[in-house]
């Protein structure tokens, strides 16, 4: 089966095969006849907000000074479902385009017990640092920011808003919305893995950079698109005499006000066929 | 202030295919002399081939907490004295390691494809003689030139998986295709060409009723970089490339139906964008300059940028692309790699979430 078939050559003299077209070699994407289920383009409104003030971590009080208990978390959010229509589970990814809000916010309370309540107010702070970040695609089950040079870094966007800042010097947001993951399970590092399963509380890749808002998955049955949240909880004690002065920091992301085309494209033979 | 004619800058690298080939029109054109977008196929298209599929085995667990890889089977290993610059076979006695880097990184060359593990940096105990030591995978491709590629976990549930391609990311390439998408063609049953393939029976092989992605260009640094000077200020060299004919059209719909994709080249296969991030190796180190096989190797870079300067400037008005880690340090072969759609989807459907 070696020399059936037919190939074009990329016209320079003496060239082996260059990669013009070979008749063996399949075309990656939809197949023309089933294009109206598996060439897709959903428009999403993103309309959810997140509150801040409810984050639960599960954390427990400091039971010492300068002691520091944090916890951060990312989630999936399952946001839309669509069977795909095919009897086996096809390849595909999605195309984001368009524009993420990406929307941190955060809420502090900070509260004393004993000595003198000069030492520490009781308050309670909420704020919401939004920017709109554009998207740039590439051929991954994800969403990839882009940077900007003359707006956000989507990496750093932190909350820089003053009254996160009026206080306690040891206060702070790290990174705004993500922490770079420690742990990846098998794959290959980068940003080329998928967020596979359903697990609403998974590890995303290591990839510096990759904050993805949003990502689809292919099931056996369904195009799932995905909500990625990041939820942070820190809660510090500072003593001070007989004055014990808490900071409780919740923070978690969201989408917010995006307008985002994913554009599906399946193809109508596995990766299984292929291997 | 400059003003810069961005369908010049399509059109410089243009390959020229010439005439020959295998055109197919759609039903009612003569494929002799219709237009493009009047084509069923046109083999002169720079489509989306799979050409092969490179398992890549076991690649192992990575726990970054505890710092342990799981087993990776098939690894071999190499190490660099970088003291005296030369490739050696084994790690010389009395070496105390100082650093570790997991790279878990595919680079791609002519012939070869290599997955590099991870890297360990050695020196003797006065510090006086510095060795590295690379683990890796080595596998064959043998195409005979740098494929466009991506992962298995990147389209599908299979792991570990590179799928290569039919598009040379090694030279430059513009195609010239219309700048607007085009509505979706009627789907055709018995119409066109339509080969089997080398992958099975479940996997058809060049098919015209097959809807490809194209390639819109692959842009080199070495040709196809431009300064970015702003009245007269020179800031720095970028990958540029725009699809958009009028600046308004660039601003109203930025890279909607565009795939970016940017692969920094190394001579070294292990030299990837993790290592030179972490362990500052630049190109043109002397452990670049150690010729691997047949280099340069090519490997994924994460993020892509995009320009949008002062709005006065015209680069507020179109895209460049740069390797953030990179762009003080531009090389000859890093790509950048566009793909489109050449068609709109038939189907939109409004979500609100």
């Amino acid at each position: 089966m070696s020399d059936y078939g037919f190939a074009t050559y990329d016209g320079t003299p003496h060239s082996r095969l260059k990669g013009v077209v070979n008749s063996k070699w399949p075309i990656f994407g939809p197949k023309y006849t089933d294009i109206s289920r598996c060439y897709k383009t959903f428009h999403l409104s993103d309309t959810t907000t997140n509150v801040a003030s409810i984050v639960d971590l599960g954390l427990t009080e400091p039971t010492s000074n300068h002691q520091v208990v944090d916890a951060y978390r990312y989630y999936k959010e399952e946001v839309f479902r669509t069977p795909h229509g095919y009897s086996k589970r096809p390849m595909g990814y999605a195309i984001f385009t368009g524009n993420v809000v990406k929307n941190v916010r955060g809420w502090i309370n900070q509260y004393h017990t004993g000595g003198d309540p000069a030492y520490g107010g009781d308050f309670t702070l909420n704020g919401v640092h939004s920017a709109t970040i554009p998207v740039v695609s590439s051929m991954q089950k994800q969403m990839q920011t882009a940077y900007t040079s003359s707006g956000y870094d989507p990496r750093a966007l932190t909350l820089t808003d003053s009254f996160f800042t009026i206080y306690d010097g040891s206060t702070y947001f790290p990174d705004g919305d993500i922490k770079v993951p420690t742990a990846v399970v098998s794959s290959v590092k980068k940003n080329y893995g998928m967020y596979d399963g359903n697990d609403p509380d998974y590890v995303p890749m290591p990839g510096e950079g990759v904050r993805p808002p949003y990502s689809v998955e292919i099931t056996d049955t369904d195009i799932v698109i995905y909500r990625h949240v990041y939820k942070l909880e820190y809660w510090t004690r500072t003593d001070s005499g007989s004055t014990r002065v808490y900071d409780l920091i919740k923070g978690v992301t969201d989408t917010a006000g995006s307008e985002v085309d994913a554009t599906v494209i399946l193809c109508p033979y596995t990766m299984e066929d292929l291997i | 202030m400059a003003v810069l004619d961005f369908s010049k800058v399509n059109k410089k690298n243009t390959k020229n295919r010439g005439d020959y080939g295998v055109r197919v029109a759609r039903p009612g054109f003569d494929a002799g002399y219709c237009a493009q977008n009047q084509l069923l196929f046109n083999s002169n298209w720079p489509i989306l081939q799979i050409c092969k599929v490179v398992d890549l085995g076991d690649v192992g667990i990575l726990d970054e907490d505890t710092g342990m890889i799981g087993p990776v089977d098939g690894v071999e290993y190499k190490y660099y004295d970088q003291t005296n610059d030369e490739w050696i076979d084994e790690l010389p006695a009395g070496m105390n390691r100082t650093g570790y880097v997991y790279m878990r990184d595919i680079s791609i060359g002519r012939q070869y494809l290599y997955y590099s593990v991870d890297a360990k940096g050695y020196t003797n105990n006065d510090y006086t003689r510095r060795v590295w030591e690379f683990r890796y995978k080595k596998i064959r491709h043998g195409l005979g030139y740098v494929p466009f590629f991506f992962m298995s976990e990147e389209v599908s549930a299979v792991q570990n998986h590179v799928v290569l391609t039919s598009i040379d990311i090694s030279k430059d390439v513009d195609y010239p295709y219309t700048e607007a998408a085009l509505p979706m063609l009627n789907p055709t049953t018995d119409y066109g060409i339509k080969s089997a393939s080398a992958f099975g029976k479940n996997v058809p092989g060049l098919s015209s009723n097959m809807f490809s992605k194209l390639v819109q260009c692959v842009k080199k640094t070495g040709s196809s970089q431009w300064d970015i000077n702003i009245d007269g200020v020179h800031t720095e060299k970028v990958l540029c490339w725009s699809p958009f004919s009028k600046a308004a059209d660039a601003k109203a719909g930025v890279i909607s139906n565009f795939e970016a994709f940017t692969f920094s080249a190394y001579n070294c296969p292990f030299l990837t964008s993790d290592l030179a991030t972490t362990w500052y190796f630049t190109k043109g180190d002397a452990i670049d300059n150690k010729m691997f096989d047949d280099g340069p190797y090519y490997s994924r870079d994460i993020v892509v940028r995009l320009l949008a300067l002062a709005e006065t400037s015209f680069y507020s008005d179109a895209m460049a692309y740069t390797n953030l880690y990179q762009a003080a340090r531009l090389y000859d072969d890093a790509s950048l790699v566009i793909l489109r759609s050449p068609m709109v989807s038939p189907e939109y459907e409004e979500v609100i979430i």
